[in-house]
């Protein structure tokens, strides 16, 4: 199993320099200057001024020399200083961490701990009334968009009823409170993980009534074993397949941020920030928000085929 | 699924019908004793860039610092005339060449340092020595101050300071008429407290490679002169900053003051709607909804700026935007009236020349109105010499057909929507236009002054005021790579009018709003660009917030005597 891993890390290499190489020349070769947008409209900017800014971010340098001076710093997790908020990336990106993190792991909690149980009585009820109940609000829920359903809760729930807050982390005034920050949560949480509350059903549900049908869970029934354990134990565990292969690149959805979601409900994570980087030029965020996205999914693979591993008997290591 | 789908539209029906939610609120009568106390919330789309205003040149930073720092003169928030801020009074010599600035008694910064000249001092020459800075221009004439930069000297030898640290003497190689104001911050706008930035940068080096580019105190301000001591910052969230009990104005009545970061105005929106945020600005489209709120109080000024249809008169593929008839042809044939009225739903004036309306030296009652007139247009272009083509397209005189492209940035609905009309209306008088759209930093390397390749394009421009010297827009010494003369405007008596109101020799307003207009005369005739509009500025606040008045020069001018009626 290490040597597995080892492997799989390896091969990571190669698709990681590609990564890099590609991010650096696509910012760099980008029409916009960030000189020029540093400068804005601003008057009486002399050429001698831009060339100095120029050379002082390094930019006057040929591509070559850039990319390597890039490769080394990259290697330290340095991306170098934000062209707009003149600090180190990293710095910048790990003080919005956590807020994104807080929403993509309950909206991720919330969306197995309904979704599954959902799939499993769908399943376990099919053509009668729970099943056709869970069939419908998959599909409509399916239907919906997010930035719909997150607005539509902003203006009724928040604007409307003043049932929940209209967006922000926390109240003002009330920053460490626990139950307050939990209460802006549900909109936000909500949405993101609306997607999932829908699918997961879907997936569950099709999964199992396939593999409730196999011979082997005739046998396990006729060998007089629990019909609840048949179904925990067995089916479950084969039924789950699918799900893992969907939840595949969990930790970019994890990490990355929610764009959307985050920009209705003015929540201050990832996702915004790297939105606002990509609208501003700010080519260092926008490099390592592509390059660690990317370090992330190729890790998530490997993550993916441990777990295979781990819950399908059928898949064996070849060592 | 009926039931569900009668339910969400119901839903929306409620909030279409209805945003505006009823409450009494209280207004206070004049001569109510205030009471003090509460938080007020301001509603901005950013964080700063950084609280070191030599390091920031967007508006959402200041929204920031204008919070802890000051200069030392500012605009009178009602008639917009120069006057003291921290500087009880200024003096510009005969011969415009040594300014003098006297500061008030007994200033003090927020941890109790007393406020010198040596602050004023360190600011200029923090600025100068930034290698990130934008902000040295307001030196190009102090004596000394390029010595300083490179490293020739430890001090700036054009900046002294006097009489104990209360009067700062600035000495000039060259008249500037902008001077008193340009270095009121000396040069980064608002003044740094010398004490605390010294342990990360000494100015009395020649060492150029120290600068105050980089410390901790940029995004955490140590002391403050204005209204507000700043508490915390929590990016993409909020700064949060506490009353000043030693501002020179008095402390303010409010306890708490936030600067809360927004993901859009329909973010803000909403939030102002449940009384989340105190004031903020607002967009043209949501004005109407917003005043039939009880809960809120809206305030509608000029702005010092305009939007412009800007010409290149030295363009290859469009000889005829060298002709003044022509100019004036297309300035007749595009429906501004309409650009208002639709586009920005009437919050915003006209523009006829290059002042914009908020400025003290704005007149219009003897420009040409260039109302929306296609009979007229095509008028001028046939004096012009243009000759109609069987295609409906006019021929220039060396026969080729009058199309040309007109630019713009996207995404920029206002813009895109303007250009779309424009082309509409050109075409009416017979000139055709092919609508080419780009992101901003490719239209500003496009227009990029001198480029033949380019011929018409859709753009802005904010903060040309109060002052009215325009030299840097008009004069054609700026007709230069990097300068803001992109439209290639020559004409020498405009040159000479311009010398005059930049260097005097008398700086003299009533003298310099004179030539000013003369100026604007001049550039109505010959209307290198089209003024389409100045739009407002349209600003919300809580009803319950009282002495809340905010004008075209200041929002917050008078922020220690607000106070938050129950």
């Amino acid at each position: 199993m290490g040597r597995f891993v080892l492997r799989r890390l390896v091969q990571a290499v190669p698709t990681l320099f590609g990564i890099l190489l590609l991010t650096f020349l696509l910012t760099r070769l980008s029409p916009s200057d960030p000189v020029a947008l540093m400068f804005g409209d601003r008057f009486n900017v002399t050429e001698e001024q831009r060339q100095e800014l120029r050379h002082n971010l390094g930019l006057d340098e040929p591509l070559p020399v850039q990319f390597i001076t890039y490769l080394g710093k990259v290697a330290v997790l340095d991306f170098g200083n934000s062209f707009i908020y003149h600090r180190p990336v990293m710095q910048v990106i790990a003080e919005r961490l956590p807020n994104s993190l807080q929403l993509s792991i309950a909206a991720l909690l919330v969306g197995l701990v309904i979704g599954v149980p959902l799939g499993i009585v769908a399943a376990l009820t099919r053509g009668r009334l729970p099943d056709h109940v869970i069939r419908l609000t998959s599909v409509v829920g399916h239907a919906i968009p997010t930035f719909w359903f997150g607005l539509l809760f902003v203006l009724v729930l928040g604007v409307q009823l003043r049932w929940f807050p209209v967006g922000s982390m926390n109240a003002i005034g009330r920053e460490s409170d626990i139950l307050d920050r939990l209460w802006h949560m549900v909109g936000p949480v909500l949405t993101l993980s609306l997607g999932a509350i829908s699918n997961y059903p879907r997936f569950l549900r099709t999964q199992m009534l396939e593999e409730l049908s196999q011979d082997y869970v005739r046998t396990a029934h006729s060998k007089g074993l629990r019909g609840r354990l048949v179904v925990t134990r067995h089916v479950l565990r084969n039924a789950i397949i699918p799900l893992v292969t969907s939840l595949g690149g969990i930790l970019t959805i994890l990490i990355g941020g929610a764009v959307i979601t985050e920009q209705i409900f003015n929540w201050p994570g990832l996702g915004r920030l790297f939105f606002e980087a990509l609208v501003n030029k700010d080519f260092p965020i926008v490099q390592a928000n592509v390059v660690v996205g990317s370090a992330l999914l190729l890790l998530s693979y490997i993550l993916r085929d441990v777990v295979y591993v781990i819950v399908d008997p059928r898949i064996k290591v070849k060592a | 699924m009926r039931r569900l789908v009668a339910s969400i539209t119901a839903a929306l029906l409620v909030v279409t019908a209805c945003t505006a939610t009823p409450s009494t609120t209280p207004q206070a009568s004049a001569g109510e004793k205030p009471v003090p106390g509460g938080t007020l919330v301001r509603a901005v789309t950013g964080d700063p860039k950084s609280f070191n205003p030599i390091l920031v040149t967007d508006t959402t930073s200041y929204r920031y610092i204008e919070a802890v720092y000051q200069d030392l003169l500012r605009r009178d928030p009602k008639t917009s005339e120069l006057t003291g801020r921290l500087a009880e009074k200024f003096e510009l010599s005969k011969d415009g060449l040594t300014l003098t600035y006297t500061l008030r008694d007994g200033l003090k910064w927020s941890d109790g340092t007393p406020f010198t000249g040596e602050d004023y001092k360190y600011t200029a020459e923090a600025t100068m020595r930034s290698k990130r800075t934008t902000r040295q221009t307001a030196f190009t004439n102090v004596l000394g101050a390029q010595d300083y930069k490179d490293g020739k000297t430890d001090e700036i030898k054009g900046i002294q300071v006097k009489d104990g640290g209360k009067s700062i003497v600035i000495t000039f190689s060259k008249t500037l008429c902008t001077a008193v104001e340009d270095l009121s911050g000396a040069g980064a706008g608002y003044l740094l407290p010398s004490k605390h930035f010294k342990q990360y940068f000494d100015p009395r080096t020649t060492d150029t490679s120290k600068t105050i580019d980089d410390n901790p105190l940029n995004m955490a301000p140590p002391a403050s002169m204005g209204p507000w001591v700043f508490k915390d910052f929590k990016p993409g969230d909020r700064a949060t900053f506490t009353k000043n009990p030693n501002y020179y104005l008095g402390a303010p009545l409010i306890d708490e003051f936030i600067v809360k970061v927004y993901s859009d105005a329909a973010a803000i929106k909403a939030a102002l709607l449940v009384g989340e945020v105190s004031f903020a600005g607002v967009e043209p489209k949501d004005w109407d909804e917003l005043t039939k709120v009880e809960s809120l109080k809206g305030f509608e000024f000029a702005d010092f700026g305009w939007n412009y249809l800007a010409w290149n008169a030295e363009s290859t593929k469009a000889p005829w935007l060298a002709n003044k008839l022509v100019r004036q042809a297309l300035t007749y044939g595009v429906n501004r009236q309409a650009i208002i009225d639709k586009i920005v739903f009437g919050h915003g004036k006209l523009v006829y020349a290059a002042q914009p309306p908020a400025n003290a030296a704005y007149k219009d009652d003897d420009l040409n109105k260039y109302p929306f007139d296609p009979q007229k247009a095509k008028q001028l272009l046939e004096q012009a010499g243009a000759k109609m083509g069987s295609d409906g397209i006019y021929r220039w005189t060396d026969g080729t057909p009058m199309k040309m492209r007109i630019e713009t940035n996207q995404p920029n609905t206002v813009r895109e929507t303007i250009l779309q009309l424009a082309q509409e209306q050109y075409k009416q008088i017979g000139v055709s236009i092919d609508a080419q759209l780009m992101s901003f930093n490719t239209l500003l390397e496009r227009i990029r002054c001198c480029g033949k390749d380019f011929e018409g394009w859709i753009s802005g421009f904010t903060g040309l005021g109060p002052d009215p010297d325009q030299e840097s827009l008009w004069h054609s010494s700026h007709i230069a790579p990097n300068e803001f003369n992109r439209w290639r405007y020559r004409n020498p008596s405009v040159d000479r009018l311009l010398d005059q109101i930049h260097s005097g020799p008398d700086c003299n307003e009533a003298t310099r709003n004179k030539l000013v207009h003369d100026v604007d005369k001049q550039l109505n005739e010959d209307v290198p660009v089209i003024w389409l509009y100045s739009g407002n500025n349209l600003i919300f606040g809580q009803k319950n917030i009282q002495n809340f008045a905010p004008t075209s020069v200041s929002t917050i001018y008078n922020i220690e005597q607000w106070w938050i009626k129950k």
